[in-house]
């Protein structure tokens, strides 16, 4: 059975621990080694598994005084989604008024989040 | 309505002003105004589009301007009287300002004043990196208002000098926007910001980072053409022979950020040489009375919720001061000693509770840190770029041997 | 042979302070005079990065004495005067003028104290040379004090207290902005009818019958008589007309420094270790902060080597401390090189000559300083364009006067509100650490300036300890509003010289792919 290390730098606490989640050839996960707390062991096999996070970026906006609205994702999405994620939102424009919250993509690319604005743009 | 019964007036809306104008409201001041040189209201806030604001204020994970539009609204409902795009051009001692706007300059002397000017970049010319002078040099904090805000990016390929929060930051963003960033340098043996941003913005998108390095050189007459980066030694200096190019349009300098306190030291604030701004007491006032202070002018925060606390703190003493309440006496002086840069406030009354705001010179791992002798905190790990606190509460504080005038605050390694 | 787009009495090649003074001689009469300039904004070489004084007396004998270690034992000091230069003549005569003409032109100047300090024996020695051939040669270069430490430490308190005697000159030292005076002598000259072409770099000169044709990267400019302005480049444009060139340039550069306005408070006036060759070290208090130029004028094969090599601020700080010992390294807020041209012919004066196989251009090579005798200068220039025939014809209605761009910081609240009433936009203030306004930006780009170093000369924004942290962008954005173009096209100075180089989502609409 080969071993594979991957080192995780953990973001929960400033200890900032360098996790190694060792897993076989299949991906079967083998060992997790120096933790020293639990969210951290589980922080570090959710990242390797599957590495999430929140986009936020802006879109352009037309007819209005304002050139963008900051936008972002409500959810977590994958990591490698988020290339994708900002070429779609490239090709967006909204038009004023904007309120916190409001959604301009719906689930966007199926990744189970909607863009949304983090900013009011009245005008 | 310009009126000249104003309680308190803040200079500068980011999230200490408007925590401090909400807050004198909500303390009893009836005439409050907001001043802000910008075009709108929250500072910085509304070009940090990232998240992890408000973790610990609303226990939920904003974006800047998510945060700031919390304090928007409730500025915008309380009757604030908020003046955009105006500048503070003179501060005096007795507490007059003198204001500009495209309706004139007016002088007006209200009851209380809160400072909250924020910070600004440390630049290319005060670190004196060599070369000429080209286009195509910024820092950081500017070229997030002009990609989040203008809508331009200031180049396609970039280096950063620099690996506090804002550089990493900025190193994602432009990455996600199409640009190539080539590599983040930083003079230190480790990364300046967050842990959270150097996985996130840095490793994430696989941007070369060069610890221990410094841009010795710019290569470009006109507009930015490259870089000469060299490793240093301990003592900072660049290494001969270790030296190399790396081909870019454009350098972001994320080297420091420096209280604004133009207008503090007109007035006569004094002001700390190691923080760079007033020295405050635990009413975040000022050695002028009615003067009162918060946020990144005071000292540079990392968290933003700890500028709204301060913001609040700040508002809610100038209220007070606003209705002539008394004030306590400072009878303690709070002193940065072993491995500790600077404590805010710098003096306290020593008879309700305080936290006490500080950072550490160095990095040290299993540390215990001491009040004079009332109170210790011991923690795993400290860093100089994360801003710690700690509660002397009145039980400690009643430990005090009479007569004492000063308390000095350490951080020491344990065994 | 293309048809010349632009007919002219006299082409002058060249922006900075020499070309400015001639165009607005010129101006007075009945010419077309064309000025072109290569760079994107006038000033753009040797001007710019100028120490900035219009002096006299004690200063000029400062330099003279360099030449003392040159002297065979016995001449008197006063062989170091040489009245009959062109330099020593125009410097005399153009300092005693430019009060009244800093005056007239609105330009923003102040009388510094002058204190060259002593504290060893050589610099006593040094010191008491410049004395006596200050004494010898009388008048204005006999006007000053011998003053002992007590008096320097009041005047000066902060100078190094290990200072023993002094000489000092309360007025022979002006303070001025140099791309300030070289703009203003500009504006007139456009006001009077001159042209001004940038980015228009000369890349060769032709005979056309009795004419000449300047050809520009722009498109060719006939006229009757060409002078050659352009300094560093100076050579290189007198050689497009012709061999028979008997000189060459040198250039010397050196660093200058400049200290917040937070500790201008240690200085008061100009204060300098006494002239040493090939050295200059002094600190000068400006109207808003410091000046340190102290080092070597070290050679350099280029005119825009302006490369700042950080070795020799270090030095210069070190040098500059051993005078004001308790500046510091925090306070700098900017430093520049400048380069200084020399002709190798006389190292000591200017060449204003035609040359020798074309006698309609004029070869104007003004060595430092440039700026005090830049007026009599130009006169002597337009008598020599006159004497090898043209036709000079006063205008009557030449207006002499210039009225500066507001500077709103140095008004009073009064005033200021007058402004605003007038035009709002000067309410809106832009630069925080210069305190400039929407209204002066504004004006600035209506009187000519197209780029961000333009409005900076001419507003001092983004001159501040921020360095146009906050007003940048604003400022770009009022650039390209105003012109009318787009903001990616707003250079700093230069064409090649953009600020911003695509809009959001520019790069990620090209790259389909996105990045690996």
């Amino acid at each position: 059975m080969v071993k594979n290390l991957n080192e995780i730098i953990c973001i929960i606490c400033p200890l900032a621990c360098r996790i190694s989640v060792a897993v076989d050839d299949e991906g079967r996960l083998i060992e997790v080694a120096n933790f020293q707390c639990k969210e951290g062991k589980e922080y570090a096999v959710a990242e390797y598994r599957s590495p999430m996070r929140v986009l936020t970026t802006t879109v352009i906006v037309g007819k209005s005084r304002h050139a963008l609205v900051p936008v972002r994702t409500n959810r977590v999405i994958l990591r490698e989604k988020l290339f994708d994620c900002m070429q779609h939102l490239s090709r967006i424009k909204v038009e004023p008024p904007l309120k916190v919250g409001d959604v301009i993509v719906k689930n966007i690319l199926n990744t189970g989040s909607d863009i949304i604005t983090t900013s009011e743009l009245v005008d | 309505m310009i009126s000249d019964n104003i309680d308190v007036l803040v200079i500068g809306s980011g999230p200490a002003g408007m925590a401090a104008a909400i807050q004198a409201k909500e303390s009893g001041s009836d005439h409050v105004f907001l001043v802000e040189r910008a075009e709108e209201l929250g500072g910085l806030l509304s070009q940090c589009i990232h998240n992890g604001f408000g973790l610990i204020y609303f226990n939920e994970d904003m974006t800047g301007p998510e945060y700031g539009q919390r304090f928007v609204e409730k500025v915008m409902d309380s009757k604030i009287e908020v003046l955009l795009e105006t500048m503070v051009l003179r501060l005096t001692a007795d507490r007059k300002v003198t204001l500009c706007n495209r309706n004139g300059v007016k002088t007006l002397s209200p009851k209380s004043i809160v400072l909250a000017m924020g910070c600004r970049e440390r630049t290319r010319e005060s670190i004196v990196i060599p070369g000429y002078r080209p286009a195509g040099i910024f820092t950081a904090g500017t070229a997030q208002r002009l990609v989040n805000i203008e809508g331009y990016l200031p180049g396609k390929e970039i280096v950063i000098l620099g690996s506090g929060d804002v550089g990493m930051i900025m190193a994602r963003r432009l990455t996600l926007e199409g640009a190539r960033v080539k590599a983040v340098v930083e003079i230190l043996p480790y990364i300046g910001g967050l842990i959270r941003n150097e996985v996130q913005c840095l490793y994430d998108f696989k941007i070369p980072v060069l610890l221990e390095h410094t841009v010795i050189n710019i290569l470009g007459i006109q507009r930015v053409h490259g870089v000469t980066v060299a490793r240093v030694d301990q003592n900072r200096n660049p290494i001969s022979g270790t030296e190399k190019s790396i081909d870019c349009d454009t350098l972001l300098l994320s080297v420091g950020l420096i209280p604004e306190n133009e207008l503090s030291f007109m007035a006569g604030v004094n002001l700390d040489p190691i923080t760079g701004g007033p020295l405050v007491n635990e009413r975040m006032e000022t050695n002028l009375p009615g003067i009162f202070a918060a946020g990144n002018c005071v000292h540079v925060n990392d968290l933003v919720d700890n500028v709204t606390l301060e913001g609040e703190k700040a508002g809610q003493n100038a209220a007070e001061h606003a209705s002539e309440k008394a004030a306590p006496k400072m009878g303690i002086k709070l002193v940065a000693g072993d491995n500790v840069r600077y404590v805010i406030p710098q003096m306290i009354t020593g008879e309700r509770e305080v936290t006490i705001r500080l950072r550490v010179k160095e990095p040290e791992k299993g540390v215990i840190f001491k009040v004079g002798d009332i109170m210790t905190k011991t923690l795993k790990v400290v860093k100089p770029s994360e801003m710690l606190n700690l509660i002397l509460s009145e039980t400690h504080l009643n430990k005090m041997k009479k007569g004492t005038t000063q308390l000095v605050v350490s951080c020491q390694k344990k065994g | 042979m293309n048809q010349p787009i632009l007919e002219a009495d006299v082409v002058i090649i060249g922006g900075g302070v020499t070309g400015a003074a001639i165009a607005r001689e010129l101006s007075r009469y009945q010419l077309g005079t064309v000025l072109v300039e290569k760079g994107g904004e006038l000033c753009a070489g040797q001007t710019k990065a100028s120490l900035g004084n219009i002096y006299t007396g004690l200063n000029l004998v400062g330099s003279m004495i360099l030449k003392s270690v040159l002297l065979p034992p016995g001449t008197p000091l006063t062989e170091l005067y040489h009245p009959h230069t062109l330099h020593t003549k125009w410097c005399e005569e153009g300092f005693r003028e430019w009060e009244s003409v800093l005056n007239e032109l609105d330009i923003k100047h102040r009388y510094v104290p002058l204190t060259i300090i002593a504290k060893d024996e050589n610099q006593i020695k040094n010191l008491e040379k410049i004395r006596d051939l200050g004494r010898q040669l009388g008048g204005m270069y006999a006007d000053f004090e011998r003053i002992d430490r007590k008096e320097i430490l009041a005047r000066e308190p902060n100078v190094n207290p290990e200072v023993v005697t002094a000489l000092y000159a309360s007025r022979h030292v002006i303070d001025i902005f140099p791309p300030e005076v070289a703009i203003a002598l500009a504006e007139k000259a456009v006001q009077n009818g001159c042209k001004i072409l940038l980015n228009t770099e000369v890349i060769g000169i032709l005979q056309n019958g009795p004419h000449q044709i300047v050809q520009t990267i722009r498109g060719p400019i006939r006229t009757n008589f060409i002078v050659n302005a352009a300094c560093g480049w100076g050579d290189k444009v007198c050689d497009m007309t012709g061999e028979g060139r008997n000189w060459g340039l040198q250039y010397r550069k050196t660093v200058m420094i400049i200290l917040d306005t937070r500790c201008k408070e240690l200085v008061n006036g100009m204060v300098r270790w006494p002239n040493v060759p090939g050295r200059l070290d002094l600190v000068q208090r400006r109207e808003d902060n410091i000046l340190i130029e102290c080092g070597t004028y070290d050679p350099t094969n280029r005119p825009d080597d302006t490369n700042t090599i950080r070795e020799d601020v270090i030095k210069s700080m070190e040098m500059a401390k051993t005078i004001i010992p308790s500046i510091s390294e925090k306070d700098i807020i900017n430093t520049f090189t400048g380069v200084r041209v020399f002709n190798t012919r006389d190292v000591e004066d200017h060449i204003v000559e035609f040359h020798p196989s074309n006698k309609k251009f004029l070869n104007v090579m003004i060595r430092l300083p440039g700026i005090i005798g830049a007026l009599p200068m130009a006169r002597h220039v337009v008598g020599m364009i006159e004497e090898a025939g043209c036709k000079l014809v006063k205008k009557d209605d030449f207006h002499p006067y210039r009225k500066t761009i507001p500077r709103f910081r140095d008004l009073s609240d009064e005033v200021r509100n007058r402004l605003i009433g007038n035009d709002p936009r000067y309410g809106h203030v832009v630069c925080r650490c210069e305190t400039v306004t929407e209204g002066q930006i504004v004006e600035a780009i209506k009187r000519g300036a197209s780029t961000e170093e333009g409005i900076r000369m001419r507003t001092r924004a983004g001159m501040g300890r921020c360095k146009g942290g906050f007003c940048g962008p604003r400022v770009v954005k009022m650039l390209a509003r105003e012109l009318k173009i787009p903001v990616t096209e707003v250079k700093k100075r230069s064409l090649d010289s953009p600020l911003l180089l695509c809009r959001s989502k520019e790069l990620l609409l090209r790259n389909e792919k996105g990045i690996a």
